[in-house]
């Protein structure tokens, strides 16, 4: 029920970034990725394994020639099966775990495009998202299972390309550093993200 | 709104069921645990008394039996089998050995360093799950139902299972209060696993699980 719950809220805010994008005028693009991530800091510590699974939804709103706003929302899954011994102070626990991270950011996103030129067989840029990252951290050991779930604040640095193939649709590549920052005693958490994907401009 | 409005709203409209889609995927196929065998779900727990002088011990005494332990309260569906009483024993003395310690012959006139008592304990667990129960392919006599059909009420299937737990303790002899009367634990392990393994499959896990608790207490030893 709950994860039927979270599609639902997962649906409506992308129904929200896609409607708006819609609604807006001239000069908006959507873009679908499929995101790929790298763990880092304390988060490679517990799942070290890159992921291949995720997604990044985002609209954006060009409110200048080389600027614009927007929204993200992201989705990825940290997972590693793994028998590394687990120290608590004076305990040892071993056995076969599975730690598992889901982390799905909202994120309201500004990016400045460099050489901003509908001719430019490349249109780098750079940007930055700010917003809130629900997370999720499980570790499955034995029959007993522990989950810990919270939304913490983060940033998310980015530098893409964009490859258009004509005027309206491009090819988008993006590296964007993700860090959701410590919340109820947990993280902070942070890896990289790679997202590849398609987008459209009207 | 317009009809170039419309027109404008129909392809974001068209990639949010798309994104849908997209979304629903990654979270109703969950990642795989990797929990292949019974034997997955087996854990070794140690704990140890920090600052105990383990390489100050040198002799070590064991009963000659496992103490198995019910709860009369909350009997388990499932008991220990005394099967593997003399495998557990011999191989936690085994272990003994293999750190240095040695087994004293006349424990009653000669007290040992330590004492390494063994017991066994079992549990069950049992618990209902609610899920709407998926009719296709149950009734394919019945006109018009097909895939995606499902009963409106959730449907209960019980479970249970029976946990296994063999606690290993190390008292301190050399060092108990014949005042308070009471011997301190220095080390202890407890190893869970589900019941129910063949008899080949339940040995080997219980060897090789009886080393990995001392082997992940690096601490223990006559030399240390």
């Amino acid at each position: 029920m709950k994860n039927q719950k979270m599609i639902l809220q997962v649906c409506c805010a992308a129904l929200f970034i896609v409607l708006a994008a819609g609604a807006a005028q001239a000069d908006d693009f959507v873009a679908l990725t499929w995101g790929m991530a790298l763990p880092s800091g304390d988060l490679k510590d517990y799942t070290g394994k890159f992921s291949l699974r995720g997604f990044t939804f985002e609209g954006r709103h060009f409110f200048k020639d080389n600027w614009s706003v927007g929204g993200s929302l992201n989705y990825n899954t940290f997972y590693e099966t793994t028998d590394e011994l687990i120290s608590i102070e004076n305990r040892d626990i071993s056995g076969t775990q599975f730690r598992v991270v889901y982390s799905m950011p909202l994120l309201a996103t500004a990016h400045y495009y460099i050489n901003w030129d509908y001719y430019q067989k490349v249109r780098p840029y750079v940007g930055l998202g700010v917003g809130a990252y629900r997370m999720e951290r499980r570790l499955d050991i034995g029959v007993y299972s522990i989950r810990e779930r919270n939304w913490h604040f983060g940033l998310a640095p980015e530098f893409g390309i964009g490859i258009p193939f004509d005027f309206t649709k491009s090819i988008c590549f993006n590296v964007k550093y993700n860090y959701a920052f410590e919340a109820g005693g947990i993280g902070p958490y942070s890896y990289w993200g790679f997202n590849l994907g398609a987008a459209w401009m009207q | 709104m317009t009809r170039y409005g419309l027109v404008r709203l129909a392809r974001p409209a068209a990639l949010a069921a798309a994104l849908c889609l997209l979304a629903a995927g990654p979270w109703s196929c969950a990642p795989d645990s990797g929990f292949n065998s019974i034997a997955d779900y087996d854990v070794v727990i140690t704990t140890y008394v920090p600052g105990a002088d383990f390489g100050g011990m040198q002799t070590y005494a064991m009963p000659d039996s496992v103490a198995h332990i019910v709860d009369q309260d909350n009997p388990p569906i499932e008991e220990v089998t005394r099967e593997f009483d003399e495998l557990i024993l011999a191989t936690v003395a085994g272990q003994l050995e293999l750190l240095g310690y040695v087994e004293e012959p006349d424990p009653e006139n000669n007290p040992p360093d330590i004492f390494v008592p063994v017991a066994v304990s079992a549990s069950s667990v049992t618990g209902i799950y609610y899920d709407w129960y998926p009719v296709w392919g149950w009734y394919p006599w019945w006109p018009g139902w097909g895939s995606g059909w499902g009963t409106y009420y959730p449907v209960p299937t019980t479970y249970s299972y029976s946990m296994g737990t063999i606690f290993i303790d190390m008292w301190d002899v050399k060092n108990a209060d014949e005042g308070e009367m009471k011997v301190p634990v220095i080390w202890n392990a407890a190893i869970n696993g589900v019941l129910g393994d063949t008899t080949q499959g339940a040995a080997s896990r219980i060897e090789t699980s009886i080393e990995k608790a001392f082997s992940q207490s690096p601490y223990l030893g006559a030399d240390k």
